[in-house]
């Protein structure tokens, strides 16, 4: 039989993995901002998109 | 003749995105810090205030320029769906204005353009573009579909690990762009929306934190409704349930502040578990509820309740009137949406013994036969008794009254 103290303790879950379902969630109106390559240069940036404008302006998409 | 404000950005979006692609790759080297607020408005709703401190890089400023006095900086990403009360305001608090998402998408066209040709080195031999146009198109529902013609892509160029995390980015969420008159000098620009949550939440919230990787510094702080404490406050990775940071116990403005290790990898959400002060209802209801348990159970034990049926006047005159006190107790107006919820049932076990007592009362009143009065007050003693029980024990449990400011 329950003991008077089990009725009332709010039983902690053991684990905080996967709290988001067990919970109100607010979900955010804001998302991870867009990842980019690690350690891209400038330089590197700037060649590629010289390329891709260039494949746009011959292929008439730019 | 000079350009219209629309074709200058169409003009500038690809300096632009170059500016971009350098900063999203390190947001902690020119955001010192991103704080947050999160003031509850009701069990169903929050308000987000999100400032940002940031330096933007020098070598990047020309890129970024869109006119002489004004330059595009990202704040973030939102999710493709209706904002709420959403306002943008610089550190003196004037209107700062920003890009439409129509106008944010030539730049987040030309990012993908541009994460394109950095992970392929054949981008040449595909038409990318119909895939482009729908992505930044697209609705969020369309992210299983896009997620397949990505793969499909990715069959015909190699692997686009860089371009495929973007576009499913952008196919859920447009850049927030503010257009700033100057970058000269360290920045803090704050924005603030409404949240809903999923479901009506009584005592645990989860407050998704998706930008507390996205600066060298973090703070949260959570603005608790009056009469309620924030029993915990702990910031927790989802997908490993590891604690990443803690506030302090049964605070009502609990801070939090968290510096990130890596960027990304974490599912991270503030998780805050609240609570109604005992003294101002449930200290005051389990008095009254122990007064009417008291007063049933005592009469009922050692009463003659024939004899009361018949000159009980002042007694149920007594009985009756704490139905008017305990009507102070439930039916206050101005409360929090939050505390009413919390508080229902603990007004439910009020409404409880109440009910006892005025049926008790009633009995009496309407001269009830002997055998009914000893049922009628027993059952009443016996359920004042357990809501003045559990009224007892959520009064001891819950935080106290005092504020520590």
């Amino acid at each position: 039989m329950a003991s008077l103290p089990r009725i009332f303790r709010r039983s902690e879950p053991e684990s905080l993995k996967g709290i988001r379902e067990r919970s109100a969630v607010v979900r955010s109106a804001e998302l991870s901002m867009p990842p980019f390559r690690k350690g891209l240069t400038g330089e590197e940036a700037r060649a590629a998109l010289e390329r891709s404008r260039a494949r746009r302006a011959a292929d008439g998409t730019a | 003749m000079q350009p219209w404000p629309g074709e200058v950005l169409e003009d500038r979006a690809g300096e632009i995105a170059v500016a971009f692609a350098a900063l999203l790759n390190r947001h902690a080297a020119w955001r010192h810090r991103r704080v947050e607020t999160i003031t509850v408005l009701s069990h169903e709703q929050v308000r987000r205030h999100v400032s940002v401190d940031f330096t933007v890089p020098l070598e990047h400023r020309e890129e970024m320029r869109l006119s002489e006095h004004e330059w595009i900086v990202p704040l973030a990403l939102l999710a493709k769906r209706p904002l709420v009360h959403f306002d943008l305001r610089s550190e003196d608090e004037t209107a700062v204005p920003l890009l439409r998402s129509d106008e944010a998408r030539l730049i987040a066209r030309e990012l993908l353009y541009l994460a394109l040709d950095v992970d392929a080195e054949s981008a040449d031999t595909v038409d990318a573009t119909p895939l482009i146009e729908w992505i930044l198109a697209a609705k969020p529902e369309e992210a299983g579909q896009i997620e397949v013609a990505l793969e499909e892509l990715e069959e015909q160029l190699g692997p686009l690990p860089g371009f495929t995390a973007l576009a499913g980015q952008l196919t859920g969420g447009f850049l927030l762009c503010a257009v700033l008159n100057d970058v000269d000098r360290r920045r803090v620009i704050k924005f603030a929306y409404d949240e809903r949550l999923g479901q009506p939440g009584r005592t645990a919230h989860f407050y998704d934190a998706p930008g507390c990787t996205e600066a060298a510094s973090y703070h949260a702080e959570v603005d608790v409704p009056d009469e309620m404490r924030a029993r915990t406050t702990r910031m927790i990775d989802n997908r490993t349930g590891l604690e990443l940071a803690a506030g302090p116990r049964d605070a009502d403005r609990p801070a939090i502040h968290y510096v990130a290790e890596v960027e990304g990898g974490i599912e991270p959400g503030l998780s805050v578990t609240y609570g109604t002060e005992r003294g101002r209802f449930l200290v005051p209801a389990a008095l009254v509820a122990w007064v009417i348990a008291f007063g049933l159970a005592l009469s009922w034990s050692f009463a003659d309740l024939d004899a009361l049926a018949t000159s009980g006047g002042p007694a149920i005159a007594v009985l009756l009137s704490t139905s008017a006190i305990v009507s102070g107790l439930v039916l206050r107006s101005g409360e929090h949406p939050l505390v009413r919820l919390v508080l229902a049932r603990y007004r439910l076990c009020l409404v409880a013994a109440t009910v006892a007592a005025v049926v008790a009362g009633g009995s009496l009143a309407f001269r009830a036969s002997s055998g009914t009065l000893e049922v009628v007050w027993g059952v009443g003693a016996l359920v004042a008794l357990l809501s003045a029980g559990i009224l007892s024990v959520e009064a001891a449990r819950a935080p106290a009254a005092a504020k520590d400011h």
